[in-house]
């Protein structure tokens, strides 16, 4: 066990390692200057521009540059925000919580609904409920995040005011409210985003899930099973659920780059202060350090997730546990 | 007169759906797996609906100029007729800008389509390339492009792409199709070399060898025939995965670039006033849902009819 930690350890340093070097590469291949009008602004005089680019290094060879920002991100600095006017770890800093609170709530939201999905549409194969839950899970899959959230706010917030449009508190109220009401305030314009996220990540959930549980289901010893006479109930229950939860842990590593997804859309169109928002506001404003930061940010939470994930696998299935894994 | 050229344009589709329908019902009676594959596939009845519903959104988007009543890109009366909701005169509404919101989701169609089917026969391409190389030679080789990959696939498209936007800023269409083709070959590569890695063990493959055929000989005539639907499938399904994504970058505004109608631009144009003008974002919307759903339909079908393992429930 402690060789497979060790070995996915060094592993997930190489994918981010790697990611981080694509990043460096996006912005070197990249035309324009990195500091962008700062120094492409004519009205900037040559000195200035000299010292601008003598102070963040980009006056040396690309190899020393590459080097200069693999240490820098070792060391946690991020670099300089431009369009923020801060360091860009103070400004991810300031998002990451909210992102955070949206995607655990929408994560653990998404697993319960799409596993319950999956395994109801299983065990009554071609049921009505089967059929109903089917056409739910293929409408959600296949919608736009935005869309969704577009049209969520539409009925709920306009058509029918029963939650906030936008933000995470409402505006100048919320300082006035006492502690509770400031909780529940959160909460109503909490409701709308996590529901949104939830119901798109769920369908994707959904749909493996049931795969997966049919995937067990046509095994030997589920056929060894129900052939000594176990009633049906234990036979899915004891023998096939627990054999088709173990795809979904490794789903944990799968969900989270499309929450990542779906974060951006809809704390755009919610306004929920969050990376997503940041990420967009960032390429509006071309700001090369905080786009970069958010990158190689998103790929180390993808990494730490599907590292997470593999190694809850181990510690369900025995038998990775005696092998080492020999799958990518 | 625009009544009209509508009718006409229907019975013509109608015609081509129907004279594909004949070769279509042929070709399922042949024999081989291919036979086989496309009988079961034109016994999926839902299968069948989403490839119908296909055939017409693709029709539309052929005949885009004739279909659409109005330009698209013209302001109708910028004074009069800007903002209003749906009418008989204008069945979807008309955007800030007084254009028919229904000529643009007709001429939206072309550059949605267009983008996803394009960008997906690259990403097809190179990960199909990419996979069976690296599955094929196996050992060190295959272990650093798999990494490669790990590394790829770790980093979140949608960030990989807002990445790209920001350092090049807006984008033609040509070089809009590159961008998500190229980002997104990953996974495919990662599905064939797997099929690769078991293709190559069999006997056929040992035989071949043994005769003496060369690597190349033996790459396209007995691994990628094998790989071919698992490639048919992951390439169905990620249409409708490209149509979403396009949809998603030009509502943000970074994808296609006005006056060029997409559908999440035309989302994009009313994203302002989503209370005020409802028809902006409901219309567009529910051409992403239906099309994309369509091809996941379709995806799902094929993947039931290649799978020599599925049982089809009578």
């Amino acid at each position: 066990m402690r060789a497979l930690v060790a070995r996915r350890l060094l592993q997930a340093a190489v994918i981010v390692a790697i990611a981080a070097t694509t990043a460096f590469l996006l912005v070197q291949l990249a035309p324009g200057d990195p500091l962008g009008d700062l120094i492409e602004n004519p009205r900037v005089p040559p000195e200035v521009r000299e010292r601008l680019r003598a102070r963040w290094g980009l006056d040396r060879p690309m190899h020393e540059q590459y080097a200069l920002y693999l240490r820098n991100l070792a060391r946690g600095d991020l670099g300089w925000s431009f369009s923020q006017g801060r360091p860009v770890g103070e400004a991810i800093a300031a998002a990451l919580p909210n992102t955070l609170l949206l995607m655990s709530v929408a994560l653990i939201g998404a697993f319960v609904l799409g596993v319950a999905a999956g395994v109801i549409r299983a065990g009554r194969r071609g049921s009505v409920a089967d059929r109903a839950l089917g056409a739910g899970t293929l409408v959600f899959y296949s919608m736009p995040d935005f869309w969704l959230a577009i049209m969520a706010m539409l009925v709920f917030a306009y058509w029918i005011p029963v939650f906030p449009t936008s933000g995470m508190t409402t505006a100048v109220v919320y300082d006035y409210l006492s502690p509770l009401g400031k909780v529940i305030d959160r909460l109503r314009h909490l409701v709308l985003p996590a529901t949104t996220l939830v119901l798109l990540l769920a369908a994707i959930i959904a749909r493996y899930q049931r795969a997966a549980f049919l995937d067990v289901a046509t095994q030997d010893f589920v056929r060894t099973a129900r052939a000594k006479g176990l009633p049906e109930r234990a036979v899915l229950w004891r023998h096939v659920l627990r054999n088709a939860l173990l795809p979904v842990i490794t789903l944990l590593g799968l969900a989270l780059p499309m929450l990542v997804g779906g974060a951006v859309f809809i704390e755009q169109v919610f306004a929920w202060p969050g990376i997503g928002r940041l990420a967009v506001a960032a390429i509006a404003a071309r700001d090369h350090s905080l786009v970069m930061a958010i990158v190689v940010m998103g790929s180390v939470l993808v990494t730490l997730g599907s590292l997470l994930a593999d190694l809850l696998y181990a510690v369900a299935d025995p038998r990775l546990r005696l092998h080492a894994p020999t799958h990518a | 007169m625009t009544v009209v050229l509508w009718l006409v344009a229907i019975a013509l589709a109608a015609a081509v759906a129907a004279a594909v329908g004949r070769v279509w019902a042929r070709l399922g009676a042949g024999g081989g797996p291919w036979g086989t594959a496309l009988s079961r596939l034109q016994r999926n009845a839902g299968g069948m609906v989403a490839l119908r519903f296909l055939i017409f959104v693709a029709s539309v988007a052929i005949f885009a100029r004739w279909l659409a009543p109005f330009d698209p890109n013209v302001q109708l009366d910028i004074i009069a007729l800007a903002s209003r909701p749906p009418s008989l005169a204008h069945p979807f509404g008309t955007d800030i800008y007084s254009r028919d919101v229904l000529s643009r989701l007709v001429h939206g169609a072309r550059i949605s389509l267009a983008v996803a089917l394009l960008a997906v026969l690259l990403s097809i391409t190179v990960g199909t390339a990419y996979g069976a190389i690296a599955g094929y030679l196996g050992g060190r080789v295959d272990a650093v492009m798999m990494r490669v990959i790990d590394a790829m696939l770790s980093i979140p498209r949608i960030l990989v792409l807002l990445a790209i936007f920001a350092l090049w800023g807006r984008v033609s269409l040509g070089a809009l199709v590159l961008i998500l083709g190229l980002t997104g070959w990953f996974s495919t590569s990662r599905l064939v070399r797997a099929q690769v890695l078991q293709l190559k063990t069999e006997e056929m493959v040992v035989a071949a060898r043994a005769l003496g055929a060369r690597h190349r000989r033996i790459l396209w005539r007995h691994i990628l025939p094998g790989v071919t639907s698992t490639v048919v499938v992951a390439a169905t399904l990620g249409i409708g995965n490209v149509i979403i994504l396009e949809a998603g970058l030009s509502f943000l505004g970074v994808g296609v670039q006005a006056p060029t109608a997409s559908w999440g631009n035309i989302i994009a144009d009313g994203s302002s006033n989503v209370a005020g003008m409802w028809w902006m974002s409901l219309f567009p919307g529910l051409a992403i849902v239906l099309t994309v759903m369509a091809f996941n339909i379709i995806g799902d079908a094929l993947r039931d009819a290649l799978d020599p393992r599925e049982i089809q429930p009578a």
